[in-house]
């Protein structure tokens, strides 16, 4: 019995004890990280492009490790304190490491507590990093590979400076990663507006070998204020910067691409703008093979409402509606029409989403195919059918 | 009233298989089975799943027929006392080695997303130490356990399935059945050892008060722990796509890390699925040894299997901490499984079938 006692007591000892207590760290302890950016210093790139040789920028010496490293990563550390306050409740640090595990080690001599990346809204990657395929490689190894990294955070490029991203001040949120968060979730109601979570940023990119594209931040300086927009992307192609893609496209760009959740359309009727607010779509694609070209037919289905038309016009009847949504039906298509043609012509790679959909559900033809991929997009003969319903008028007749 | 005679009933068995199974393969499993077919990676969890039913269909065949003998007393039932003796040592090898890659693999994750500071044999010991004091109580007070624990795991599935549905892409299991045919064969030597666990069936027959249905309700076990790997593959594909997938080491964390409860009220869930992979690799290990226990003191002819199993937590302990590398350690586990592991579920239940079938021919001969 005395055995059994002593041996209780001894698991007990080791249960409470020992597991665990490691690694106890107490909240205030915490540095918790609500953003940071990635950049690649100026001076660095030069000699990237010069020796593609990373040793030679980030060490010179037989120590890895170098205060100036070529990344320069700008964390916004959130100050929980002041969350409640309404005063401006983060800070932000600077640091030059070699990649971002070395910066995050950099950091922690800088702030008296431990960095903490689990609450983590945004990752901003400045465009010189997509510029430069082999650190951009290197940061999408670490955000595949870290477990700290919180993956449903939002990625977007910075166009430009991320310096200029510090001096945004975010009126009805305390820092800026919540105000820019806030704006990429618009994505559910505005047609413009793209979210990326990492997860998926990483999923499609390796997916489809490092063919992509990232929703885009500029700040623009107006009137002496930074105001963030997203209304851009950035395509990656081959895991490098390929081109931004213009405001104009994002809108059939992300329904071909299966993104486009609701949002506003701008139709063209009898020299007026009607807002034509989508809230739902639904695409099918068939396809032909006809001497070794591939005929794609698309139709795409738009379910919404009309929200203005002009005071005094009637739009309680069912041929003004008719008239609307042919209208909008050719402006539509028009719009499917100009961006397929802008990305066979112009851009000259698949971003459509087409080599996905046929490996998907006509393998076999892709397997014919898929070796030649952008040449056989290029020569596609892409045709759209667009279905337009509009099933609310808002609550007036006229 | 249940009897307290140290025997299990028919759910118990249902439960006991289910804890046993689910453990080793629903963090891993996902990455092998699209590594192995692609998109058809959750066909292959079927095929797997209903060849593993064929074994159950084996082991409850011969355990019906020496109900009372147990492995080693079967076996020398069937091969002879010197060859039935040693057939039953690789069992033993493999429990004490699936044991402690089981441990370290719990260890390793556990380091990996929860415990980075704490050293490894402080996070395996504990386990091992209360996964020997309930194996101890034999097969009654183990399957109770099991029976109140099973209520707690099916709530967190279900949270977690709930949860992982939302932004998810089903075309990605698209194209159906394009990999080849050869390949997907090949795969199910990769897939089939996911449900490992089960060949406690070939021991626990003396412990059954009914073993005429012990195979419908082994089965019906195995079936749910189906459907969950289904499920994870096919929702781990539907979120990451077939390359993503196959790159990870842990899919379904990152599966549950890339969930999201709408409204956000809840962040970083990946807890609740380690709550629930710590409590599956406590059962599956509970399981483990007390079979270890059984087989060993059947071997040694010692009537009180308890004593068996307290000699092995540092032998368990120091195999766990052979491999010096995750990588190795994976690479370990394969082997484990592609000899041992395919001794214990595949041709062991096989041969024991086929003798068994000779050995009722022999008996009515004699008997005429």
């Amino acid at each position: 019995m005395k055995v059994k006692k002593i041996l209780t007591l001894f698991i007990i000892i080791v249960l409470t004890l020992t597991t665990g207590c490691y690694d106890r760290v107490e909240i205030e302890q915490r540095a918790i990280i609500g953003a940071f950016s990635i950049e690649l210093v100026d001076e660095v790139q030069e000699s990237f492009e010069k020796a593609d040789d990373a040793k030679q920028a980030s060490s010179d010496s037989s120590f890895n490790e170098n205060k100036n490293g070529p990344l320069k990563i700008i964390f916004g550390v959130i100050n929980p304190s002041k969350l409640q306050s309404g005063d401006k409740a983060f800070k932000t640090v600077e640091v030059r490491g070699a990649n971002i595990p070395d910066a995050v080690e950099k950091l922690g001599e800088k702030i008296s507590r431990q960095p903490y990346f689990a609450q983590m809204r945004m990752l901003y990657i400045s465009d010189k990093v997509l510029k430069n395929k082999k650190v951009f490689k290197e940061v999408l190894d670490r955000l595949d590979r870290s477990t700290k990294i919180n993956e449903t955070a939002n990625i977007v490029v910075i166009k430009g400076e991320t310096d200029n991203l510090a001096k945004v001040e975010p009126e009805l949120e305390n820092t800026i990663a919540a105000h820019i968060f806030g704006i990429s979730e618009n994505s559910k109601i505005t047609a413009n507006v793209s979210a990326l979570p990492i997860y998926k940023f990483l999923s499609v990119i390796r997916n489809s070998d490092g063919c992509c594209f990232i929703p885009v931040v500029e700040i623009k300086n107006i009137k002496g204020k930074f105001e963030p927009s997203i209304d851009k992307v950035v395509l990656i192609k081959d895991y490098q910067f390929l081109r931004y893609l213009d405001t104009k496209y994002i809108k059939t760009f992300r329904i071909l691409n299966n993104d486009f959740r609701s949002g506003r359309m701008l139709i063209n009727y009898e020299n007026i703008s009607i807002p034509y607010y989508v809230y739902s779509t639904n695409k099918r694609i068939w396809l032909e093979e006809e001497e070794g070209k591939l005929k794609y037919k698309v139709k795409i289905e738009f379910e919404g409402d009309v929200e203005e038309l002009e005071f005094g016009k009637d739009l309680f009847d069912t041929q003004t509606i008719d008239k609307i949504n042919k209208a909008a039906e050719e402006t539509i298509k028009e719009e499917f029409i100009e961006t397929t043609k802008y990305f066979q012509d112009t851009i000259g790679y698949d971003y459509l989403g087409f080599k996905d959909f046929t490996h998907k559900y006509y393998n076999k033809i892709y397997q014919k195919y898929k070796d030649n991929w952008d040449e056989v997009f290029k020569n596609a003969q892409i045709e759209y059918d667009v279905k337009v319903y509009i099933r609310r008028i808002g609550i007036s007749k006229k | 009233m249940t009897p307290n005679d140290d025997k299990i009933s028919n759910i118990q068995l249902c439960v006991l298989v289910f804890n046993i199974v689910l453990g080793i393969g629903i963090l891993t499993l996902p990455a092998s089975l699209t590594k192995a077919a692609e998109n058809d990676g959750w066909i292959l969890c079927i095929i797997s799943g209903l060849l593993c039913i064929l074994s159950i269909y084996f082991m409850c065949y011969v355990g019906n027929k020496y109900a009372e003998y147990g492995l080693v007393g079967t076996l020398k039932k069937l091969f002879g006392g010197f060859v039935g003796t040693a057939l039953a040592i690789p069992i033993i090898l493999y429990y004490i080695f699936f044991c402690s890659v089981e441990v370290r693999l719990f260890a390793e994750t556990a380091k990996l997303y929860l415990l980075p500071n704490t050293s490894l044999e402080i996070i395996i010991l504990p386990l091992i130490i209360l996964a020997v004091l309930l194996s101890r109580t034999g097969i009654e007070s183990i399957a109770r356990f099991f029976e109140s624990i099973t209520p707690f795991i099916f709530f967190l599935i279900f949270v977690l399935i709930t949860v992982t549905i939302p932004k998810s892409d089903y075309s990605n299991i698209r194209p159906f059945l394009g990999t080849p045919l050869t390949k997907l064969i090949k795969g199910i030597s990769v897939s089939i050892f996911s449900y490992a666990g089960f060949e406690i069936l070939l021991l626990i027959f003396p412990y059954l008060r009914t073993p005429k249905k012990a195979f419908k309700f082994s089965s019906a076990g195995l079936i749910i722990i189906i459907v969950f790997y289904v499920f994870a593959d096919i929702q781990c594909l539907a979120k990451f796509g077939v390359k993503e997938t196959e790159s990870f080491i842990y899919p379904t964390i990152s599966l549950i890390r890339a969930s999201q409860v709408p409204g956000g009220f809840i962040e970083r869930l990946e807890g609740l699925l380690l709550a629930l992979w710590v409590t599956s690799v406590f059962t599956t290990l509970v399981g483990l040894l007390f079979s270890l226990s059984v087989v060993l003191s059947d071997v040694l002819k010692h009537k009180k299997p308890k004593h068996i199993v307290s000699m092995f937590i540092p032998i368990i302990y120091i195999v766990a901490l052979w491999g010096d590398s995750v990588a190795e350690l994976f690479e370990l586990s394969d082997k484990l499984m592609n000899t041992l592991g395919l001794y214990s579920i595949g041709i062991l239940p096989l041969l024991m079938f086929l003798f068994s079938l000779f050995r009722k021919r022999d008996v009515k001969k004699s008997e005429g």
